[in-house]
Order: structure tokens, then sequence, then C-alpha cells
């Protein structure tokens, strides 16, 4: 008698130390949950919110480039995304029947150079679709003058048509 | 003429052209890279992005060289991605490149005849294949 309510009491400790495992495990997972959509939530808040807040074109430009740069993800991934981003611009162009490059220099070359022109922040305006018209004119040899020219053009012409907001 | 014919035939005029500018061996950009952009390890806000500047920037190209693929005030770009992804969820669309899955998606989005769409991408179908042949 005096063992048997002794083995059910240490049963009932058991099953309450069990239930007590078992409630942690579901909170700490229901908390673990809850955190990483936080988290999640506010690092989609802060990506979209740079990227729409600092952009004056509705079109892929310099902001959009710069971007690629800031996701987490390896340094060829990006180089990869950004080599993309061109030869749909070229694809969609020639499908078109207007060809946006005629030269059949390496992407690799255009990224570099589109790299470079948009780390200047007052290039960022630039569609990535005019980025890579300068990109090839300066692989043809053109003088930096004339690039800048052309770039001038650009910017003077797409504001003038509302393109890129003041 | 119905609007929706003008915007078939139109297409197919683009892709006249097209097929007299690029070599046969060109590989386009079509739905076998794009359903990879699922299977890599990225956050599904960050594939959802990357999908979405690879539209914009097609989108862009096609306003630039003069013939719009969708509207040129379209700005929510995301709306296309599911139609996109349902569209080459088929394997038997894999080898059509994105520019006419966008344009695919337009049409639907616009209400054009599931007819008229499957007419267009036959046309599209046909002349791809046309084209390798010619390599």
């Amino acid at each position: 008698m005096y063992n048997g309510s002794n083995e059910e009491t240490l049963n009932t400790k058991w099953i309450i130390l069990v239930l007590v495992l078992a409630l942690g495990i579901m909170s700490f997972s229901i908390m673990a949950k809850l955190i990483s959509k936080t988290t999640y939530k506010r690092h989609t808040a802060s990506m979209s919110s740079e990227w729409i807040t600092e952009k004056k074109t509705r079109f892929a430009d310099g902001y959009d480039w710069n971007a690629v740069e800031k996701l987490s993800m390896p340094k060829m991934e990006k180089s990869y995304i950004k080599g993309t981003l061109l030869k749909l611009t070229i694809e969609a162009s020639i499908i078109n029947g207007n060809p946006v490059i005629k030269s059949g220099a390496k992407l690799g070359v255009f990224v570099k150079f589109i790299d470079n022109l948009y780390k200047n922040p007052s290039n960022r305006d630039i569609p990535i679709y005019f980025a890579l018209k300068m990109a090839e004119m300066n692989a043809k040899g053109s003088s930096s003058r004339a690039v800048e020219g052309y770039k001038a053009l650009v910017m003077r012409k797409l504001k003038n048509l509302g393109l890129i907001r003041p | 003429m119905k609007r929706s014919y003008k915007i078939v035939i139109s297409s197919l005029l683009c892709l006249l052209v097209f097929s007299t500018t690029l070599n046969a061996q060109y590989k386009f950009y079509t739905g076998r890279d794009w359903v990879k952009i699922d299977g890599k390890p990225y956050s599904k806000i960050v594939k959802m992005r990357m999908k979405s500047i690879i539209l914009i920037s097609i989108h862009d190209a096609s306003i630039f060289s003069g013939t719009p693929i969708i509207s040129p005030d379209e700005k929510n770009f995301e709306q296309y991605i599911p139609i996109i992804d349902n569209f080459y969820s088929k394997t038997d669309n894999w080898d059509l490149p994105l520019y006419f899955a966008l344009k695919i998606a337009g049409m639907k989005k616009r209400g054009i005849p599931e007819m008229q769409i499957n007419v267009y991408k036959t046309a599209v179908q046909k002349k791809l294949a046309q084209f390798k042949r010619k390599g």
C-alpha cells in the first residue's frame, strides 16, 4: 500500500514533468516563429523602403543595380544577376527590332563599367538600358567626354519627359 | 480589326525581326533559367525582388526600344510573377524566352481569350524552332 502510493506519486511527477517539458518546447517554438516573422518583416520593410524612397524613376536604375549588391548572397551570384539584367535588356531590345548595343563585347566588361558608374550617387537615376549603352560606347573606345555628353543628353530628355522625379 | 488581333500580328512582326538579328546558337533567358531562381537558398522576399527587377529590366528595354511588352504605365510587376510562375510550371513552356512569357502574362491580364494566346504561343514556338534549325 505504501509502495503503491509512492509509485503513483512518482508517476504523477513524471507526467507533470513531461507535460511541462512539452509545454516548454511548444512555447519555445511559437516564440521562435514569432521572432523570425517579425525580423523577416522588418528586413523586408527596410529593404523595400530604401529602394522606394531613394528612387526617382520607375525604371530599373542604379538604385536597383546597387540593391543587388546589398542582397545576402555570394559575389558570384550577384554578378550573375547583374549579367542577367544586361542579357535580358539586350534580348528585349533585339526582339523589338532595335538593339541597344551593336557590338559583341563580354557582359562582364559591361558589368564592371556599370558598377563603377553607379558608385557615383549622381548617376543612379540613369536607367540600366542607357548605362549599358554608355558601357558599350566606353568598350568601343569612345572618349569619356562623348560618354558624358550622351549621359547629359539622356538625363535631359528623361527629365523633360517627366520620367525622372525632380 | 479587333485590338487583340492587332497585338498578335504586331508580336509576330517582332518575331520576324528578331529571327533575322540573332545568331542561331544564341541562348535566350527562358523558363529553365526562371525556375532556377526558386531553387536558390534565398528568402522568398529576395527571390521576389530578383524576379521583379528582371521583369522591370525587360519591360524598360522594350519601352526604350520602341514597343512596350505590356502597358508602359505598369508599375506593379509583382502581380505578373505568379502568372509567369504558373506559365513556367508546365515544362512544355520552359523553352519559351521570358520576353514572350511576360507578353503572354500581359495578354492574360488584359483578358485576351485563351485561344488567341495559344495561337500566339504556337507561332512563337514555331519561329523559335525554325530559328534553331537554321543553326
